[in-house]
């Protein structure tokens, strides 16, 4: 099936990472927190929930932002602001990757799902959306659409296999797949 | 097979609502904060979560309990303390309604919805208020949601819930089984209801 889309202001994720996240404002956000950076300057996962402007972008409400390394980005489509992750290392859930076929684990049901901001190199540390609404008035890369693979209905959504080489929404198929989001309406297609 | 209930006492719900909840001292709640209004006075979907004590005069569990603010689209059936409500808008998660068709702002899709609440009180439409949205049944706080909730068809039993819908002329949002993958819990019971 032909992959689809699914505006920004459409859908919440759910954000099962470990820890709680901490409130800041959106004025005392992390000092160029959209640039990765090849040493950790924060813990791994930790986490930051901050108000997402609606009047700015998007829909009023909070987000979480998660910090993670990449490890090998798949070499076919690299890593871009909106592009769903998942955790790519046997020894730490903190290291991801956004290949669907070649990295460790399995990511289609993955209950651990993160949205990268930017481009980010591999090896890097970087902030990530893992849950709550789009917060496209703090990163305005992440409004628009979002890549599903047309199966999205109203309600809960997971992570899958894409027919591109790479990973994005769709609707809830097995009991492994982890409920990661609601979707307020269907996908385009 | 008709409508059964659930003492709310023995529902836990789990919150998945957007943010953290912060967290207060019962002494430290908003003002009113039982009482709707017609205009918003926190952020919507803001979270708090409070201690729910046990007492020898109110049943219930001791534990923690989260509320969320949110805005009633238009009820169907008159909502109460212990209905169930889930979002009703395409644009914003955080209108909400217990009704399953025909109204202005019916439930996108009651059934299996990962985002739920359950209302403290009666909520005119349009109207903002908080709502039990994760952990232990605040019956200590709002004891009008403490007795039985309504649940659905499909007989719940001891373990997951999930949002479903009724099989009266009701029409409403009630709490059900979780019966298919698209189903998302939205909470756990510790006892059967009463069918």
């Amino acid at each position: 099936m032909a992959d689809s889309t699914l505006d920004s202001e459409l859908f919440v994720l759910f954000d099962f990472w470990p820890g709680v996240a901490r409130h800041v404002s959106p004025a005392n956000m992390p000092a160029a927190f959209t640039t990765p950076v090849s040493t950790a300057v924060f813990g791994p996962g930790e986490k930051i929930c901050v108000w997402n402007d609606g009047d700015t972008a998007g829909e009023d409400g909070y987000a979480t932002f998660i910090y993670l390394l990449m490890g090998t980005q798949n070499s076919a489509v690299a890593v871009a602001a909106k592009t769903f992750c998942a955790p790519a290392s046997a020894t730490t859930p903190f290291t991801i990757g956004n290949n669907p076929d070649a990295d460790i684990l399995v990511h289609t049901g993955s209950p651990l799902v993160a949205v990268a901001l930017s481009a980010v190199t591999n090896a890097y540390w970087a902030w990530y959306w893992c849950g709550g609404v789009c917060p496209e008035a703090v990163v305005s890369g992440l409004g628009g659409n979002y890549v599903t693979d047309n199966t999205v209905a109203i309600g809960p959504m997971s992570l899958t296999n894409c027919a591109g080489d790479f990973m994005g929404l769709g609707v809830t198929g097995a009991t492994t797949e982890a409920i990661i989001g609601m979707s307020l309406s269907l996908d385009v297609a | 097979m008709a409508d059964s209930t659930l003492d709310a006492s023995f529902l836990i719900m789990f919150d998945r609502w957007p943010g953290v909840a912060r967290r207060v001292d019962f002494a430290d709640m908003p003002a009113a904060w039982l009482t709707p209004v017609a205009t918003a006075v926190h952020r919507q979907g803001e979270k708090i979560c409070v201690w729910n004590p046990l007492t020898t005069t109110v049943l219930g569990l001791n534990g923690w309990t989260t509320l969320v603010y949110l805005k009633l689209g238009t009820q169907g059936t008159t909502i109460v303390a212990g209905d169930l409500v889930v979002p009703c808008l395409a644009t914003n998660p955080f209108v909400v309604s217990n009704d399953q068709t025909g109204g202005a702002t019916p439930a996108l899709d009651a059934l299996g919805s990962p985002l739920a609440a359950i209302a403290l009180s009666a909520v005119t439409n349009n109207y903002w208020a908080w709502f039990f949205c994760g952990g232990v049944s605040p019956v200590f706080h709002a004891v009008a949601v403490g007795g039985n909730m309504i649940t659905g068809t499909a007989d719940v039993i001891i373990g997951l819930v999930c949002a479903d819908t009724a099989d009266t002329s009701t029409n409403e949002t009630v709490l059900g089984a979780c019966a298919a993958v698209t189903s998302a819990p939205i909470g756990t019971t510790l006892s059967a209801d009463a069918t």
